[in-house]
Parts: C-alpha cells; sequence; structure tokens
C-alpha cells in the first residue's frame, strides 16, 4: 500500500515544485547516499554471531520555498530504503525538516520548526565528539556523514520550537544591541504522568564598538506540570544566566564569562525538596602574531562541582547506547560499549536530546573534560597555540588544560588533571607544488588524573593516550588513496562516580584499567566532482583488556559507499 | 563604556583569584569510610534471649569503619531454620537491622540460634548466639487457614490418605501432613484430574474482609514425596455483583510439587485468572477459597507433603 502512494506522492511534488519553479519561488537540492558494508568477527570467536552485512539507500530532497520575500519555507524529504527491503519492503518516506523562517518589517527575523541553537560553552553548546579533533581524513569523512544524519552541525543542538531576533541602534554608550530569544519543545507529555518540558533561552548582546561587546544570556529547560493534570504539581527546572564580555585592542583580546546555575525540584506534593545553586566564570585574553597566523590563548576557569548546565553538558554521543554492528563480542559473550570504530561509523550512537542528567562517557577517551568547558568540578588554566600558514602548507595546533578539582570527591585531597593536545597538519603537495593532493594529518591526545590517598585509600593514577594520523593521496585527479590509524591506551586506577537524578554524588566505586583499543583503516575514492564520490573502505578494530584476556575483540569491516549532493 | 568593560573584566580576574583560594568540604560519601581500612569498631550485639510475644522486633546494633555490603546471618541450630538481612551501611541500627522472629523458610522453633555477620568485600565475620524463648505469632500476620497440627478435613476422589507427621524440621508448629492418592483412567478414558481437596474456607466463618486495592497473598510450605504430577490448586469464588451468589471463579495451579525440601509458596491473589472473562478478580468480594490436590492426568500414585496454610495482606508470607 505504502508503495502504490510513494509514485502518487513523487508526481504531485514534483509536479508542484515545476509550478512554482517557473516563478522562481521554489528550488530544490539535496543528497543522495548508498552504502552497503559488511562486518565480521575473527574466526577464533565461536561463541558469538559472526558476521553482520547491512546497508541502505537514501535520498535526501530539499526544498527552499519563497512564498514571498520574507519569507522562506525549508523541508527536507527522505526516501531510504534498506538493502534487502525488496519491493518497497521497509522502504520509508520521512519528513527529516520542516522549517519556516522570515523577517517580520525588515527588523524581527524569526523562524518555527526545526531550528539549529547555539549559546556559549557554558549555557547551550553541543561540545564536539571525543577524539575528532583534526582526525584522518577516512575518518573524518564518515563520521561527518554520521553527524549531519543526526543534524549535528558544528556546536549547534537542533530542535524544535521557534526562534527571534532583532537588533536595536543607539546613539549613546553603545552602537548597537542583538536580542534573541528562543522556545523549544524538550520533552511531549507521556501518558498521565510525566509532564511537557520546554527549554527557553534569550541573549542580549551589546556592542560598544565593532570589536567590543558586553552581553547576558539566560535559558531555562522547565516542566509544565499542568499539562498532565490539573492539580499537577511536580516540576523540575535547570536554569542558567551569564554575563559575558569580549574586546579587542589591536592584536590582543580580553574576554569573560561569568555566571550561575539553578536546579529546582517540587515533588508531587508542591513541596520543594531541590534547590542546588552553582556557579562558573571564565577569564581569558587572546594574541595574535605574524599577520594573524599565529594565535596564542589563555583562559583561567573555574566551575563548581553543582554548576549544572543541561544545554551545555549534555554529550553528543550517547556512550550508554549499543553499537550497531557486531554489539555481542568475544568469549564472555558481553555487550561491547561504543569504542573508536563505532565513534566514525555509527550514526545510531548520537545523542539527540538535552538532558539534565549528566551522561555517561569513555574514561578511556577523555576523563578531564567529559562535559567541555562546562565540565563540574573543575578549576585551572588552559592555553592553545594555533598556527596556520598564510598558503595553508602548515597547520598546527597545541593545547593543554591544567586543571584541578574544586571541591574533592570524597576526600578533602584535589585530583590534578591534564589534557594535552598536540594536532597537525601538512599539505605535501602544496610544498611540492604539484597538482595533486598529498596531505598528512596527526594528532596526539593525552589525559591524566592523580590524587594522593594519603594511605587510606587508593590512589587515582589514570592515564590515557590517543593517536590519530592519517593521509590522503590523490594518485590521479580525483583519485584518492585514504589511509588513517586510531590507537587509544588507557591504564591506571580512578573512581567511577554514581550521581542521583540531580546529579549529586551518592557512591563511588573505584576501578582499575588497562586497554588498548585500535582502528586502522585504509580505501580509495573517486570524486566525480566536488560534490560526488564512491568511497570503498575496508577496516579493522580491536580492543584488548590487559586485566580480563577474555574480553578481547576484533572486527573487520568492509564498506562501500556512494554519496552525492546535487 | 570601554572603561566599564575594563572594571568588569577587572572584577572578573579578582573574582577568579579569590575564589580560587577556598578551601571546601569534600563531595560525595567519604572514600575513607569506603575504601579505607576496615576495623570493627563496635561488635555485633544481640540480646540473650527473644521472647516475640513481647518484643515484635529485635535490634542488632555493631559499627564498622567502612561503608560496606553487610548480610547477617541466624540460623536456628535445632530446625535449621535461616533468616538473612542484608544492607549496605557503617552501622546497623533500629532503622536496617532488625528482625520479627520470621524466617526466610521454614520457622524457627523455641531454640538456640547461631547469628553471623559476614561482609562482602571483607574477611571479617562476627558471631553470636541468642535462644528464641517464644515464637514470632503469625496469626496476626494474616488469616491462618490450616496449621496442620491436628488431621484436617479434606476430600478424597475417590481413595487417598492424609498423615500428620511429627517431626522437628518442619516448617511450622510440630507436625506436618502428607497427602497421598492415585490418578485412574477411568472408563470413558478420562482422567481425574482432581484428586482432593479441603473444604472451601468461606467467608462467613474466617471473615476475609480485603479491600479491592489490598495485595494478597496464598502462602504455604510444600515438597515433593517422590511422585510426579502432584500440584496444588487453588480457587477463588467470588460474589462480583453482590447478590449473595457466587458468580465468578478464578483459579491457579503450581508446577508439579517435586523438591526433596520445604519450599514456601506465595501466591498473589492477582494472580489468579479466569481465561474465559477479562474482569479482574476483586479480593473483597472472595466469598470462598478452595485448595486441591491435582494431577496432571498421568496415571499413577500422586502426593505431597504440605504445612500451614495462611493469607497474609501487603506483602508475602
Amino acid at each position: 500500500m505504502r508503495m502504490r502512494k510513494i509514485p502518487i506522492i513523487i508526481a504531485l511534488s514534483t509536479l508542484s515544485l515545476w509550478t512554482y519553479a517557473q516563478n522562481q519561488k521554489v528550488s530544490f537540492n539535496g543528497a543522495a547516499r548508498s552504502s552497503i558494508e559488511s562486518n565480521w568477527l575473527p574466526e577464533t570467536d565461536t561463541s558469538n554471531i559472526d558476521q553482520s552485512t547491512g546497508g541502505n539507500t537514501v535520498v535526501d530532497l530539499r526544498m527552499d520555498i519563497k512564498p514571498s520575500d520574507n519569507i522562506r519555507i525549508k523541508t527536507d524529504f527522505r526516501f531510504a530504503n534498506p538493502m534487502g527491503g525488496f519491493w518497497g519492503q521497509g522502504a520509508a518516506i520521512q519528513l527529516r525538516h520542516l522549517s519556516i523562517k522570515g523577517v517580520a518589517g525588515n527588523i524581527f527575523k524569526y523562524r518555527f520548526g526545526d531550528i539549529d541553537l547555539k549559546m556559549t560553552p557554558y549555557t547551550l553548546y553541543n561540545t564536539d565528539g571525543e577524539l575528532s579533533k583534526n582526525e584522518a581524513e577516512i575518518f573524518k569523512y564518515t563520521r561527518n556523514l554520521n553527524q549531519e544524519e543526526n543534524f549535528m552541525y558544528g556546536n549547534f543542538w537542533h530542535q524544535q520550537g521557534v526562534d527571534g531576533a532583532f537588533r536595536l541602534g543607539f546613539d549613546k554608550l553603545i552602537q548597537s544591541a542583538d536580542v534573541s530569544g528562543f522556545m523549544v519543545r524538550n520533552r511531549s507529555v507521556e501518558g498521565s504522568v510525566i509532564p511537557d518540558r520546554l527549554q527557553g533561552g534569550t541573549v542580549v548582546k551589546c556592542n560598544i564598538n565593532p570589536t567590543a561587546y558586553i552581553g547576558f544570556n539566560y535559558i531555562s529547560l522547565f516542566d509544565l506540570p499542568k499539562t498532565v493534570n490539573n492539580e499537577a504539581k511536580e516540576k523540575y527546572q535547570n536554569s542558567v544566566y551569564s554575563g559575558i564580555a569580549r574586546m579587542h585592542i589591536r592584536n590582543f583580546a580580553l574576554f569573560a564569562e561569568a555566571g550561575a546555575s539553578l536546579v529546582a525540584y517540587t515533588d508531587t506534593s508542591a513541596i520543594a525538596i531541590k534547590d542546588i545553586t552553582g556557579d562558573f566564570f571564565e577569564v581569558g585574553f587572546e594574541r595574535k602574531f605574524i599577520a594573524n597566523q599565529l594565535t596564542f590563548q589563555t583562559t583561567y576557569r573555574r566551575v563548581s562541582d553543582d554548576f549544572y548546565s543541561a544545554g551545555a553538558q549534555s554529550k553528543r554521543i550517547n556512550y550508554g547506547s549499543t553499537p550497531q554492528v557486531l554489539p555481542i563480542v568475544s568469549e564472555n559473550m558481553y555487550t561491547r560499549s561504543v569504542g573508536l570504530m563505532d565513534l566514525v561509523k555509527d550514526q545510531t550512537i548520537y545523542n539527540q536530546t538535552i538532558t539534565p542528567q549528566l551522561m555517561g562517557y569513555d574514561y578511556a577517551l577523555n576523563h578531564v573534560t567529559p562535559y567541555g568547558k562546562a565540565t563540574p568540578n573543575r578549576k585551572g588554566v588552559s592555553v592553545e597555540l594555533d598556527y596556520t600558514d598564510s598558503a595553508n602548507v602548515y597547520a598546527t595546533s597545541v593545547a593543554a588544560d591544567f586543571l584541578q578539582d574544586v571541591r574533592g570527591e570524597g576526600t578533602e585531597e584535589l585530583r590534578n588533571y591534564l589534557l594535552l593536545n598536540w594536532n597537525g597538519m601538512l599539505a605535501i603537495h602544496k610544498l611540492l607544488d604539484v597538482e595533486n593532493t598529498i596531505q598528512i594529518t596527526a594528532g596526539v591526545q593525552y589525559a591524566s588524573s592523580t590524587r594522593d590517598g594519603k594511605g587510606l585509600v587508593p590512589n587515582v593514577d589514570f592515564q590515557s593516550i590517543a593517536y590519530d594520523a592519517g593521509i590522503e593521496i590523490e594518485l590521479i585527479p580525483r583519485f584518492d588513496v585514504l589511509a588513517g590509524a586510531k590507537i587509544v591506551n588507557a591504564e591506571g586506577t580512578e573512581y567511577f562516580t554514581t550521581r542521583t537524578e540531580f546529579n549529586e554524588i551518592d557512591d563511588y566505586s573505584v576501578f582499575s584499567l588497562e586497554t588498548k583499543q585500535t582502528l586502522y583503516a585504509g580505501g580509495v575514492r573517486y570524486r566525480f566532482n566536488d560534490n560526488i564520490a564512491l568511497t570503498l573502505q575496508g577496516s579493522t578494530y580491536s580492543f584488548a583488556d590487559a586485566t580480563t584476556s577474555t574480553n578481547d575483540f576484533s572486527i573487520q569491516q568492509v564498506y562501500l559507499l556512494f554519496a552525492m549532493k546535487f | 563604556m570601554k572603561k566599564a568593560l575594563y572594571y568588569i573584566l577587572a572584577f572578573a580576574l579578582g573574582t577568579s583569584l579569590f575564589a580560587s583560594c577556598e578551601k571546601e568540604d569534600p563531595i560525595g560519601p567519604s572514600l575513607v569510610d569506603l575504601y579505607g581500612p576496615f576495623r570493627i569498631l563496635d561488635s555485633l550485639t544481640v540480646p540473650s534471649t527473644i521472647d516475640f510475644t513481647k518484643d515484635s522486633l529485635i535490634i542488632f546494633g555493631g559499627t564498622w569503619s567502612n561503608i560496606s555490603d553487610w548480610k547477617i546471618t541466624i540460623t536456628g541450630e535445632s530446625s535449621g531454620a535461616i533468616k538473612t538481612i542484608e544492607g549496605k551501611s557503617k552501622t546497623i541500627d533500629t532503622l536496617i537491622a532488625s528482625w520479627d522472629g520470621t524466617a526466610d523458610g521454614i520457622f524457627f522453633k523455641k531454640e538456640i540460634c547461631s547469628i553471623q555477620l559476614t561482609f562482602k568485600d571483607y574477611s571479617d565475620t562476627i558471631t553470636a548466639k541468642t535462644t528464641i524463648t517464644e515464637l514470632h505469632d503469625y496469626s496476626k500476620d494474616g488469616i491462618i487457614l490450616e496449621p496442620f497440627e491436628n488431621t484436617p478435613v479434606f476430600y478424597f476422589n475417590p481413595l487417598g490418605t492424609i498423615t500428620l507427621i511429627t517431626n522437628n524440621s518442619i516448617p511450622q508448629g510440630r507436625k506436618y501432613a502428607e497427602i497421598k492418592s492415585n490418578e485412574e483412567i477411568t472408563l470413558n478414558n478420562q482422567p481425574k484430574w482432581w484428586l482432593g481437596g479441603f473444604p472451601g474456607f468461606i467467608d462467613n466463618t474466617l471473615n476475609f474482609n480485603f479491600n479491592e486495592t489490598d495485595s494478597i497473598y496464598i502462602n504455604f510450605f510444600a515438597k515433593g514425596l517422590g511422585y510426579t504430577g502432584s500440584k496444588i490448586s487453588i480457587t477463588a469464588k467470588e460474589d462480583q455483583n453482590d447478590d449473595g451468589e457466587i458468580d465468578v471463579e478464578y483459579g491457579y495451579t503450581t508446577e508439579d510439587i517435586n523438591s526433596d525440601n520445604w519450599q514456601k509458596y506465595s501466591i498473589s491473589y492477582s494472580s489468579l485468572i479466569n481465561n474465559s472473562i477479562t474482569k479482574k478478580n476483586n479480593p473483597s468480594k472472595l466469598k470462598e477459597l478452595y485448595i486441591s490436590f491435582v494431577s496432571d492426568g498421568i496415571e499413577g500414585p500422586k502426593g505431597f507433603a504440605i504445612d500451614f496454610i495462611i493469607i497474609t495482606q501487603g506483602k508475602p508470607l
């Protein structure tokens, strides 16, 4: 029945598109992708399902409709057919995006529907996924596709609701003020128990001059108890407000942000049983050198242990999810957790909801700043040095976070954290002045935490180191050979914290681990033009646990992908 | 305005330097309590004699240095009855470690009990002894339908025996019943299925007096006698339209009673069903309750041992 409808819908859509197109009121573009993959465990694994195959074909048809000069409607229809879904079985048509935006009276910009939102790293911010900085092209290519699939563009959160913005001009004190606000639906009512949850925010930015501003941010996640019952009283709220300032003097910039958070919970009897307040601030400066090719930035920040900001602390990756590819592995037949391969290949591990509970994370990947700058209970100095030459031949970046607990966790002793990051890019073809691309990338991340147990409790002494290397060689015009490697070693002793639903720590469990993850990938890619490419990749992923070798496993994968944008 | 911005940034910097010098209390539970060296601070305290008719709850005492998983095991030296109490804390007190004289399985007698306190992560063990002088009064826990201290009325179909056996290691009291019969294939090639049963336990006599929302449990102890295909069936008859007549029946049948050891059965009233109607059972409408001896329909000797049938409210026995 569904298949009978598809040609009719396509025909009607095409007809109406053609009609609109005649009046130049509609334009359309889109993307198409077809992938086939095969994954298998080694022959030595006799306990689990050895092989999985999969794939699908999707076409995203995006329409940009202009009913009038000041209004635009954007839609994204997806036509999807899984591999093996013969004669339409499993085929689906989805409306993936619908938004209306416009300008009222040439003053007020507004958007309805699907909107992407971002404020500051402490208020509303989708922090980058782990180990994604400057990674090899072979990994970046698939990770970007998966992020686009989940509407993860930059550090924006994809939400549904409404927002608006306008600018006011002034003659005195400040030149202008940008004011914006939004309201989105975070959770819909479920039955007669779980109420609607909304998230709203506003930003006021006063531009003193083109290089200096001060501003104010406010964001709140809150329940609407009356949406389940007239007598309902239970309500959760998480609000964050901050002041922000930035000014430039020649090549020198000073900036700061400071604010506070509130978590309030009223129970079913209308009794306020939680009222947790936290605070943060960050101050820093930035200096540019060598005709803006070299940037040095240093900041000091302090985020209190009870600073909770759902919009900034929700993680991009859901480490509690079950990987799509061969989830049961090893002699012990356990469900593996999200690993290196899934970070770059699995599109189902992404978290699309802003959640008030601090989400779990993988200590091996980054336990120093698992919630980005807004990670609670951290204070210290961050330094970053970035260099990109004017011809884009070399690019390198070094960053270091020297952090410490604000309050000891279970002890008066404070953990010391160190997070070092280096990555670099060398465009060899530009160096040699050859036409075809030859480019290498590399990166290292080192994360550690230490705390003296004073002979009473186990010491904290945990380190992880992650390497990333990649190469891209354009053998003949538009035909690329790609290769990349990711390695993560983690070892030491740390404490896993258990938190209540209001994020307060209520238990610890000490653990020791010594693990190694490796991901090697190689492949070829033919770019028909800048928008169409065919890629064949092979990769091997392995996990080794020195403390429990029966947890070891490896997975091989072959992946064929055709992707185009039009 | 630029000056104002300078002041704001200077204030933020000053605040940061000031705040970074603060010394604050630790958050979360103390790690020393969780992972520090383990020491018993106050040993296990237990009264030397216990009279459960006077003290409805016996409170243990004890303190140690770390928050840890602990378990108190009380064993009746004569009956073999066992009661376990578990928790996670660094002290035991009125809230978390008390004993009302009940048992996990078969009941305690008037006997000496050994008490053992153990810890999940530490080898330390503390032992103590106490003597039960008076037993827990189970009549306060619910409606005792049959204690089997005297031979009850039991109907067989057509032949069978009910024998009271006196033994010390039994669930409750001094005696339990062994009920035996035979499954036979009748002339029309049908088994009997129903081999016997107690007379109905009637509301007028026992005063069930339950509320619609009460969670009701029918509890008893049983063990096998080496015969396969022996089961216990419970039938509840309700007057749902309050016309004084029984109008609906709900039933439940156990799996085979074949364990060599006494097993405690606690059957929730809500698990009694009637496949031909969708209306839920309602304990406030209960008028008659039947407990029967049924077979699997295969020819041969059947039987089981049974003791102490009691209905409890709110929680299983």
